[in-house]
Parts: C-alpha cells; structure tokens; sequence
C-alpha cells in the first residue's frame, strides 16, 4: 500500500522494495526522534510552575550529583514558597564569561560560586547584599570577612595530597617541598581554581623570587590538567606522588570510602586560603528573594549540609550549633598553628596576567 | 541539466562552513562592538579602576602578548597576535600534529592490513573494538592510555614483576601526546583504509597472487598505488584532527610547554575574555588545516587506477573469502602479521579497560534519577546530531562531486576550476573541525541570547543550538566514510550517465543513495558518538536538563565519586559497541557488496 503511494507521487523515480522500507525505517526513526525532542521539552518546560522562580548560577558540582546544591534546594523552597532553578556552569570562570557575555540581559538572582581570588573581577555584576553590617559577626572563618557584595557559605586550603603508605615521610614545608624529588601534579591557573591558588600561593611565599620556584616545581611537574578532576583521577590512579587538591579530601576518603591512608600535607609556612562566595546579580527584579536565598545559605540549617555536601569547611562553627565530622574538627585544629595566606583580590586582578606570564615563562 | 547550475550546489556545499564562519564573524563584531563601552577587555578596564595612574603599563610590563595598547595601532595589533609566543605555540601544534599524523597512518595501514586476514565474523567483532577507540571522548582514551602506560601501569608493572625495573619513565610531553593520538586517529585510519581495499575489488590481489609477487612487491605494486589517492585526504583530516585536539594535549602536554594553538585559543576566552583574539586564532587555525588539505588533498580525484575497477555485484560477494585466503596464506608473511598483531592488541587494550577496570560499586548510580535522565538526553542528542551531520555530509559531497565530475566531462584545464570543487569541501568542512566548539559556542550563544525565541524556551533552544555544533563536530569525519564510495561511482561511471543523460534527482534515487544506503546506518552510529565527545560546548549551554553520559561522568568525578563515573564510561562503552554491532554492518566490507 506505502509502495503504491509513494509510486504515486514520485511516478518517475526508479523504485524497488528495499526503498520503501527505508523509507518506512527512516519515518519510524523520524517519529520517535520527534517525539524524543517534544518529550526532553515538555519534561523541562513543564517544571515552570505559576510560582515565582529563583535563578541561581552555579558551577555544576555543585548541584548534580548528590551535591550541595541538590539537598539545599527543597529545603528552600519549603521555606519561601518558591521555586529554585539552577543554571548550572563547568566552573566558575565559565560563570564569570556568561554574566560578561550577557550583561543586561542575564536572568541570574543570585550567584553561588566565585571564590575570593577572582571576586574583584566580577564585582561589577553585582549588587550590595544589604546583610546589615554585622552579618558575619558569627562566622568561623580564620580570616576576617567584610564585604558589601560577597557572602562566603564555605571555605577551605588548598593542600598537597599523598598516600601516606606509599610516601612515608611527606615534605613538611614548601622548602622541603622545593627540595625534594617527588613526582607532582598541579592543574593548569589558567584554567582551573586550585592552580591559580597554587600561583598565588608560591607569588605570596616567596614574591619576586617565585619564577625561580616555578623553574624549580616545573621539574618535578608531571603534568599540568585543565581541571581538578582530571588531576585528581591522575594521582589516584599512581601517576604521582602527591597532587594539587584541598585539605579537606582525605575527610573524603575517610568519611566515604573509610581509607586512612590519604593525607593532606599542612606546609608550616602556611596554605593558601579558598573562600567560596555568594551574591545578587545587579540584573536581578527581586533582590528581596535573592537577599533571602543568601541569608538562608549562611544560616545554620544550611550550613549543617556544607562539611559532607561540599567537602569543604561550613563559614558557622560550634557556637551556631553547625557539628562537623570530627575529620573536619581534627583539620581545622591543625590549622590553627599555621599561617593562612591571602592574596587581595584586587592585586590578584590587577597582576595576574603577569603572574601567569611568569608561569607560563617559567615552564618553558 | 546541471551544466549551468552546479555553482549552485557549491554554494549549498559551503553552507555549514559559512555557519560556522557566520559564528566566527558574530564573536568578532559583537567583541568589537563590546569593547566600546569597555565590556570586553574587564582585565584592563578594572586595572584603570582601582589604580588609575600608570597602572596599566605597569601591569601589562612583562607579558609579552599584551604590549603597549596606545600607540600604532597597526604595530599593536600585529604583536598582539603574533609574537614569540605565538610562535611557539604554532610551531609545537604543528610538529605534534605532523608526527601524530605520519604514525597513526602507518600503524592504521598494519592493522587495516592484519584485519584482512582475519574471518568475516571476527574482523567485524574487531573492527567495532577498534572504531570504539575513535569515537570515545578523549578524556577516556587518555585515562585508558595512561591506565597501560603510565608510571603505575600495565606496562610498567609487568616490567618490574620481570625485570625489576621500570620500563618508562614518564610519558608526558611530546611522547603521551603523539601516543594518545594514535590511539584516537590510528584505529579511523584502519577504517578508512580498509574501505579503500574494499572498493579495490578481488581482482589486483587475485592478479598479484597469480602472478606469485612477494609482499614487498605487492606492497609496492597493489597496496600503496591503491592507497595513494586516499592517503592525502585522510592524511590531511587526521592531520587536522591533531592540530585541534585539546583534552589530550592539556592532559598529557607535562606544562606549559606544550601548549598548543587550541588551547590558546581556550585561553583567550576562559582567562583573558578577548573574544577577538580567540576569533583570529581560530582563523590561524583554519588556514592551517586548510593548507594542509590543499596540500595533501589528490590533484586529480577523478583519476582511475589501473587495478581498481568496481566488481559487479555478484562476483564481488565472494571478495572477501578470497581475499583472506589470498593474504593469509602468500602475501602477508608471518614475522608481518604478528608484527601487526601486537599494535591491533594494544589498541584494542583501551576499550577493554574501561569496562573492566569500571566496578561495580560504581552501580549505585543505577538508582539515581540522573542517570538516566544523562541517558535519555546523551540519546536524543546523539541521534538529532548524528541525522543532522549525516544530510549535510550527503548533500556536501554530493554536490561537490557533481562539480567534480562535470568539470572531467567538459575537460576543463583551468586551474581555478580544477580546484574549485575540492576547495568548496574545505570551505565546507575544514571551518567546522578548526574552529574551537569553544568558539562556535560562544558565538552561537551570543546571537541566541537575545532573541525573543530564547527567552520563550531556552531549554529547546540550547538543544537546537548544541545539536547544530555536535553535527558540524562531527560532519568532517562523516564526510570521510561517505567519500569513497561517492567518489568511486563518478569514478567509474560518470561517462555512462552522461551518456545516458540520466537526471541527478534520478541518479542520486536510482545509484547514489542505494550505494550508500548500508554504510548510513554505522555512520549514523559512528557520528552518534562523535556528537557525544565535546564537553565544551555543552558546559557554555549550561542546562542541568541538558546533561549527557559524558558530561554526568565527568561532573561524577568532580565530586569524588570515581566507582559512578567508571561505571557511566563503561555504559558509554557497552552502548556504543552495541551500536556498532546492531547498526556498524555497512562499514563492513562482505556486506556492502550483498
């Protein structure tokens, strides 16, 4: 019947059977096809509900996968009778180019997920939070925060990690660092936060000198990855003897996989500090909400999830009632007998394309 | 007829380049525009803000791709450019792309030749393994390749099980990088190769054993000849496929120098915003895959080989048994084939690991929502861009082989013209795999933004817009697996059909697509994982309804859970090897001629 059909409205063309089966197949797999699109667009566009909706930028660890993100959501929207919509990035300077990208017209209320390193950079896209001027009387954090645009919700260092069973004895400093032989692996600052970190670190510690350190590190630089992902899975799978990460990874290890043997090396000439940090985006038509969503973030209820949802220190301590794992506890301690070093933000805008030159010359 | 209207067809074949140098074009006058009210460079502007005297100058000192901006503009603008580092940088991709490209021919060449050998049952089972390699997102190859030869793997062990010692020391620099790309490239080279034998027929080997040549003799006289036309194109898609490679260079480079034009141009986007920058990169990049066409690409794609003349249908069925029978037993010597045998194992080492070394503590992700939701979209996605790829190639290579054809018929000596069509294929295909997805995104997502069909539903929106880059992505590599066959038909036929005065809607209804018609579905396959691999574009849209199979393990491994992502790749694996075995069957060589 198809056959006869088609022969009637294409008389001229030359036909035989296994064409109009393509052409039934092609059909079918165009239906299904169709179908696909229609049901991927309903399924997304049916989540738009009466309700008013909250758009919040955020870099995508934080929201897929079991992470921060997702356990915070329902519990706002219980609270402000509102919908939370993440619009999620690869990383943070990925958000940074999309609010340069779209400038007036961007459709973010809030931001979660700049760092203290690169927030003079985005500050022109964002409004004062309008906290009060005490809002971070309470924080826990080991340094002091004021601010009239950026909300930290948590924080950690960047750290070394090794496997204590297969490096015993782990440099203690980053001169013994300097002066040993291990296999290391750092992600590129270009790219990725924890090497920029470590850019600034080395620039903090040792200033003008830091392009000798650099030549120095480069020869015990394996690799240098686009993210910390790629590093990580680097180190783990025995690429290297200690890798660029967080101080808080080992609580992973320990609190998911119950393995004792990662550690983070704590330098006593200090690590370098990582503030995670929310804001309004000054494109924003209900501050009122945005300001809201910031003050729950900061509160304990949501603090409570930050040490196990994000693997990284919750900006309340004890005093709030916000518990951590006693990993956290231990690491925290210890941190309190070294220095923790910051670079300004602004100086960090203002240098680091030079800093990066200096790197990049540097390995060479 | 055609005579008069085959420029028209050109310009249809030019069209997915004119796209992808429309985005191009967007990012450059859109960054034009922005720097105007000071958007663009935030680097430079913020520095004025916060220290307004002589701050600039004094931050700028030192870079030496960012010198004086004020004064001759002419002199600015060219060592802004191109400079020593730039220099650098080109030189590095070149040279790592030359090497990639020579090495992963030659080992394509011995396994396309070793693949021969084998059963019909057992080539195709390996065929699939091996194509595998080609279509997985590169971070996957590199961990499989790294996984055997890093400083804790297979190969090492074993040597120091053995001998107490380890064999390699380290392979990062130029080493991983050359390695991991002829693990990506050598296994499509295979693939292409082995078409080509297929078109040759039985006949040159049958010939060549009657004859009783020796192997090199037969590599002389019947392999290389029939290769030859070939050689140059693929030589010159592989050669651009390295050029533009990112994940694996980033990964494998060991720092800063190693830096490679794509990752420049991921540079200027990500650390200094100047779009500008990133668009005559781009373009520096396109001209030099294009280049590497011009050279490389046959000067007379027409030209008909002394051996290869297509087999009718009914004798060709039995091609393939004689041909194994032919190889396996004179041709190919033994010391050869086993020679071949270690480079088919280690290739084929990749895709296994994954799904071996992925553990099943990993299927705890079975029980999340997101997963399948990842799987739902990666299949949308794949099969809207894979259909979309698959007409764009057909009707580029059509129309440019009317070109082709029509110009031998009329035998036109002009120069231009004897280019022209070869040309509007690299206008049609090369912008798309030089230009960064990065690029092409960001483009893209500028013109999106502000029309009023974004803001209705953005969600479809961002699917439309990442089918249209993952197809481009893709569309060179489909173009390659459509070619030959096209190309043989006018070939061996265009006299005839003039002749005949056979219509083109005709000949392509009647001729064209029944050829081509069993290779469609393992292309289809072929570029419904292709479409998968590019994380960049996808991470620019962000959409969490959006997420593929790729990108869900990445973001897994981002948040520690390396069992979950293990076992998505290894979903990923088994799929597309599925894939391959249900719908792969037109890249075999038996049934093609059924």
């Amino acid at each position: 019947m198809i056959t006869g059909a088609i022969r009637r409205i294409f008389p001229r063309v030359y036909f035989c059977s296994f064409f109009c089966r393509t052409y039934v197949c092609s059909a079918v797999v165009l239906v299904v096809f169709v179908l696909m699109q229609i049901g991927i667009i309903a399924v997304s566009e049916n989540a738009v509900a009466q309700q008013r909706k909250l758009v919040v930028y955020t870099y995508d660890s934080f929201v897929v996968a079991g992470g921060l993100g997702d356990t915070l959501k329902p519990m706002y929207e219980e609270r402000c009778n509102c919908e939370v919509e993440y619009r999620t990035f690869a990383d943070a300077g990925t958000i940074l180019n999309t609010l340069r990208l779209e400038k007036t017209q961007s459709e973010a209320d809030v931001v979660i997920g700049l760092d203290n390193n690169m927030s003079a950079q985005a500050k022109r896209f964002f409004r004062p939070h309008g906290l009060g001027g005490d809002y971070g009387r309470l924080f826990d954090l080991p340094v002091k925060w004021v601010d009239s645009v950026f909300v930290p919700f948590d924080y950690g260092w960047f750290a070394f990690v090794y496997n204590k069973k297969l490096l015993p004895n782990a440099p203690q400093s980053f001169d013994e660092l300097l002066a040993s032989d291990l296999r290391l692996i750092i992600q590129d600052p270009r790219t990725s936060s924890p090497g920029l970190g470590l850019l600034l670190w080395v620039k903090k510690l040792y200033g003008d000198d830091a392009e000798r350190v650099w030549k120095n590190l480069f020869n015990k630089i394996v690799t240098v990855t686009k993210g910390w992902s790629e590093a990580y899975g680097l180190f783990l799978q025995g690429e290297a003897d200690m890798v660029l990460s967080y101080n808080t990874s080992p609580a992973y290890h320990l609190l998911q996989e119950k393995n004792t043997d990662y550690r983070a090396a704590i330098f006593e000439d200090g690590l370098f500090l990582q503030i995670e940090l929310g804001a309004i985006a000054k494109t924003s038509k209900q501050p009122e909400l945005a300001k809201d969503f910031l003050r729950f973030i900061i509160s304990p209820t949501a603090q409570r999830m930050v040490a196990t949802g994000n693997w990284m220190f919750p900006i309340l301590g004890k005093s709030q009632q916000v518990e951590k794992p006693q990993i956290f506890e231990d690491i925290r301690e210890k941190m309190r007998s070294v220095p923790t070093l910051t670079i300004a933000s602004g100086k960090v805008l203002q240098q680091r394309r030079v800093w990066i030159a200096e790197w990049r010359e540097a390995g060479f | 007829m055609l005579t008069s209207r085959w420029w028209v067809l050109g310009l249809i074949a030019a069209l997915p380049g004119m796209i992808v140098v429309g985005a191009l074009a967007v990012v450059l006058t859109l960054s034009v525009f922005t720097l105007d009210d000071g958007e663009v460079s935030p680097g430079e502007q913020a520095i004025g803000e916060l220290q307004p005297q002589g701050a600039p100058q004094d931050a700028l000192q030192g870079t030496k791709d960012l010198t004086d901006f004020s004064s001759r503009p002419t002199v600015r603008w060219l060592d802004r450019y191109i400079n020593g580092y730039t220099m650098h940088v080109l030189g590095f991709t070149l040279w790592q792309a030359l090497l990639s490209t020579l090495i992963s021919l030659l080992v394509g060449l011995l396994c396309a030749l070793r693949l021969l050998c084998f059963t019909k049952r057992r080539r195709e089972l390996l065929g699939d393994a091996l194509l595998l390699c080609f279509v997985l997102p590169p971070l996957i190859v590199v961990f499989g390749v790294i996984a055997l030869f890093g400083y804790n793997g297979i190969v090492n062990k074993v040597a120091l099980e053995l001998f107490s010692f380890r064999a390699i020391e380290g392979i990062y620099g130029l080493r991983g990088i050359v390695l991991a790309h002829v693990f990506f490239n050598a296994p499509f080279a295979t693939y292409l190769f082995l078409q080509r034998f297929e078109e040759l027929g039985q006949l040159p080997f049958r010939l060549a054993s009657e004859l009783r040549l020796s192997f090199t003799q037969v590599l002389r006289h019947v392999i290389l000849p029939s290769l030859r036309p070939m050689i140059g194109a693929s030589g010159a898609l592989i050669f651009s496929l390295c050029l533009t490679s990112f994940t694996i260079v980033l990964l494998l480079g060991g720092g800063p120098r190693a830096t490679t034009l794509p990752l420049a141009i991921f540079e200027s986007i990500r650390v200094d915003f100047d779009p500008f920058r990133a668009a005559v990169l781009s373009c520096i990049q396109v001209a030099l895959s294009f280049c590497a066409l011009l050279l490389c690409a046959p000067k007379r794609i027409t030209r008909v080989l002394p051996f290869a003349r297509r087999e009718s249908t009914s004798v060709a069925a039995g091609v393939y048994a004689s041909v194994v029978e032919l190889l396996s037993a004179r041709l190919l010597p033994a010391w050869f084939k086993i020679f071949c045998d270690i480079f088919l194992v280690i290739l084929l080492l990749v895709p296994i690991y994954v799904v071996v070394g992925a553990s099943l503590q990993g299927a705890s992700i079975l029980g999340e929502k997101i997963f399948y939701h990842a799987l739902f979209v990666s299949v949308a996605l794949g099969l809207a861009s894979s259909i979309v790829s698959c007409l764009l190639a057909v009707s580029l290579l059509w129309s440019v082989r009317e070109g082709v054809f029509l110009q031998k018929y009329k035998r036109t000596r002009s120069c231009f013209r004897k280019f022209l069509p070869e040309f509007m294929l690299a206008i049609g295909a090369y912008p798309l795999l030089a230009v960064p997805p990065i690029v092409v995104a960001t483009g893209l997502f500028l013109l999106l933004r502000g029309s009023a069909a974004y803001q209705s539903a953005p969600v479809a929106c961002a699917f439309i817009a990442l089918v249209l880059i993952n197809s481009l992505v893709s569309l060179p590599i489909v173009l390659r697996f459509f070619a030959e066959s096209l190309y043989a038909l006018a070939r061996n036929y265009s006299h005839l059909w003039m002749s005949l005065k056979i219509r083109p809607s005709t000949r392509f209804m009647a001729i064209d697509f029944p050829s081509i018609r069993s290779s469609i579905s393992a292309v289809l396959a072929c570029a419904f994982c292709l479409s998968l691999s590019d994380l960049s574009a996808i991470a620019l849209f962000g959409r969490d309804e959006i997420t593929t199979l790729p990108y869900l393990s990445y973001l897994l491994m981002g948040r520690y859970r390396w069992h979950e992502a293990g076992f998505c790749l290894a979903t990923l694996v088994l799929m597309y090897f599925l894939l391959f075995r249900f719908f792969g069957r037109g890249l075999s060589m038996s049934d093609r001629y059924a």
